[in-house]
């Protein structure tokens, strides 16, 4: 399903998070967002899905305004994975995912609405501790309930909000498969992400923003060197290799504007 | 595991929570019926039954129609208001210390309640009327009870909105708002003649023992459609288990749920509180109770918290009623003793079931 960002600015507490934020999503896109802290990359997902509601600008989904349209029905089209999942009561994991089917239940879930709960919690093998308590599981297996969660919504577009903050590298790449099979299975997903190499990895098109604007978007080739010190203030080495890119910070940039030091550039490493 | 045998395994469970409820009904059914027969005057089965069939002595008519029903029904509709408010209160706020009592909304309802009956003159009090709180207004004293317990979720939700405080900062806010109003109902009797005083001293305790069919209608009345309020928003308060913004992206809209919610929650307390007066620990222990049985889960929640609620408080007034006959205990103080070592204990036990990370 398409996503057209159409010239948004999000402001909070008289602070622009948000400016000229213009971009289309395809259909079946992987799109990382990535950029500093405080970058706007939370407040542009959570944008999307129309939680924050940008002052300036609108973004349409299939040709829709989501500001006309009730985000009951939104989330029906978009599934949300939060940051953090801090305050989460102590609930079970098929309690859990059934929630996600919340948009689709009246007075009670309905047969359709436990089928679909439990083929997701099987497709993702989370069977064996169905009826754990959630806050008693890993952090990936965590992570991987709340993507479960999301699925239930029966999406067509999922949107996360650094999924892979705080798991060991399995995980990681475990979370990150799972999101490319879905994507490859017609899903579209974006992605706020820190790490670049995964987002080089996984993602078909990247987002880079810088003080809440889009810096760069496109595909591998917008990962420069040049691109990635001016955006993180870092010294950066990209390594290519035919379809490989591989970024390895280096360590501090020290510009001649910013010190005295007559050297250009110091690093740590190399 | 195949699907099958997942949907099989969680009917299971649901099934289990259904057989909670309906034991639920079933022991307060029974619950009704011990509260009946017992008491200064011990009523037999036989006798009750004669009692509904309509030939019995006066004497006994009077007393389970005008003594015994209404303050069953009480001590029910009591019950009900406070654990419900409880177990919803602390959805809303995702906070398990939450609970009227804990928060001071009891506290500031009885401060509003005492409010009407010295300075609005809701209450007149005539020493040899053997009731010392003659209510004889008790719309304005459930008004004034309601509004001043507004003062306190009020603090509470621009604590929890502005400041983002955690379940402790909350909690201690509670305590405040609880010796603030205590202080202010301190400085109503120090300026209280003495027969207001004992009124005030006497009406603080909760006591069934002011149950009326006139107060358990007015509380009937409002308490209904509080229930339905709050059973068609069951599952709003399940999403809001899961984070505002989670919540959000449902199309929850957080804010109007958890500010209808704390004031109807509010309104409900403030009902009991100012016909019965405070009966603390219900609101907390009994929902965490509930959640210990059936886990988290608010669809089931909300009617077996009602339910419990009911139960346990028509339980206890039994108990106070018999326990050191003929003197009858305050429930309040019962309650008090009851829920303080039952509370501490299900802290100790069940830490990590009942405890939000």
């Amino acid at each position: 399903m398409k996503i057209n960002i159409n010239n948004i600015q999000f402001s909070y507490n008289g602070t622009t998070v948000l400016k000229d934020i213009n971009c289309k999503i395809n259909n079946g896109d992987f799109i990382a967002v990535v950029g500093p802290n405080g970058s706007g990359k939370s407040t542009l997902i959570k944008c999307i899905n129309g939680i924050l509601k940008p002052q300036i600008g609108t973004v349409y989904i299939a040709d829709k305004d989501i500001k006309q349209t009730h985000l009951r029905d939104l989330s029906k089209t978009i599934a949300y994975v939060p940051q953090n999942s801090n305050g989460q009561a102590p609930v079970s994991v098929f309690d859990t995912v059934l929630l996600g089917r919340k948009p689709y239940i009246n007075w009670k879930p309905s047969s359709v609405d436990i089928k679909i709960t439990t083929d997701i919690i099987n497709h993702l093998q989370l069977d064996d501790i169905f009826m754990k308590d959630i806050n008693k599981l890993s952090g990936g297996q965590q992570q991987t309930v709340y993507i479960a969660r999301a699925l239930a919504q029966q999406p067509e577009i999922l949107l996360l909000d650094e999924p892979t903050a705080n798991l060991d590298l399995k995980h990681i790449i475990e979370i990150m498969d799972t999101l490319k099979n879905l994507c490859n299975k017609g899903f579209t997903v974006v992605i706020a992400l820190h790490d670049i190499n995964l987002a080089l990895r996984y993602a078909s098109s990247i987002i880079m923003l810088k003080e809440g604007k889009i810096f760069a978007h496109g595909g591998k080739d917008i990962i420069t060197e040049e691109n990635l010190e001016k955006l993180y203030d870092i010294k950066v080495k990209v390594i290519r290799n035919n379809d490989f890119h591989h970024v390895i910070p280096l360590g501090k940039l020290y510009r001649e504007d910013k010190t005295k030091n007559n050297e250009l550039y110091k690093t740590t490493i190399g | 595991m195949n699907s099958e045998k997942l949907i099989e395994k969680y009917h299971k469970t649901r099934r289990y929570k259904i057989l909670f409820l309906v034991l639920l009904i079933l022991a307060l059914v029974v619950m009704i019926f011990v509260a009946l027969t017992v008491g200064s005057t011990t009523i037999g089965a036989s006798k009750l039954i004669d009692v509904f069939r309509g030939n019995t002595q006066p004497q006994i008519y009077q007393v389970i129609y005008n003594i015994r029903m209404p303050r069953i029904a009480g001590a029910i509709l009591a019950g009900t208001a406070l654990s419900l408010s409880g177990a919803v209160i602390q959805s809303l706020l995702r906070n398990p210390l939450a609970s009227p009592y804990t928060l001071g909304i009891s506290g500031a309802s009885a401060f509003g309640a005492a409010f009407a009956i010295i300075v609005l003159g809701a209450g007149s009090s005539y020493a040899d009327s053997g009731d010392l709180a003659n209510i004889n207004n008790p719309y304005i004293l459930t008004i004034s009870a309601f509004l001043w317990s507004l003062v306190g979720v009020t603090v509470i939700l621009l604590l929890s909105h502005f400041k983002g405080a955690g379940p402790e900062i909350i909690i201690l806010a509670g305590i405040i708002i609880s010796s603030l109003f205590g202080a202010g109902i301190s400085a109503m009797q120090y300026f209280a003649d003495n027969v207001q005083l004992a009124s005030i001293v006497f009406w603080t305790f909760g006591d069934m023992g002011r149950a009326s069919w006139n107060n358990v209608t007015i509380i009937a009345l409002i308490l209904t459609p509080v229930i339905l309020y709050f059973f068609y928003h069951r599952w709003n308060y399940k999403t809001l288990q899961s984070g505002d913004e989670y919540a959000k992206s449902l199309g929850v809209k957080v804010g109007r749920v958890r500010l209808t919610g704390m004031v109807i929650a509010s309104l409900a307390t403030a009902v009991a509180v100012s016909f019965y007066g405070v009966i603390a620990f219900v609101g907390l222990v009994v929902p965490h109770i509930v959640r210990r049985i059936i886990g988290n889960d608010e669809q089931f929640l909300i009617p077996a918290s009602a339910l419990f609620g009911g139960l346990f408080l028509l339980a206890s007034d039994t108990l106070a009623r018999t326990i050191i006959a003929p003197v009858v205990l305050p429930i309040g103080i019962l309650t008090s003793f009851l829920g303080a070592p039952l509370f501490l204990f299900l802290l100790i036990k069940g830490m990590s079931r009942t405890y939000w990370k």
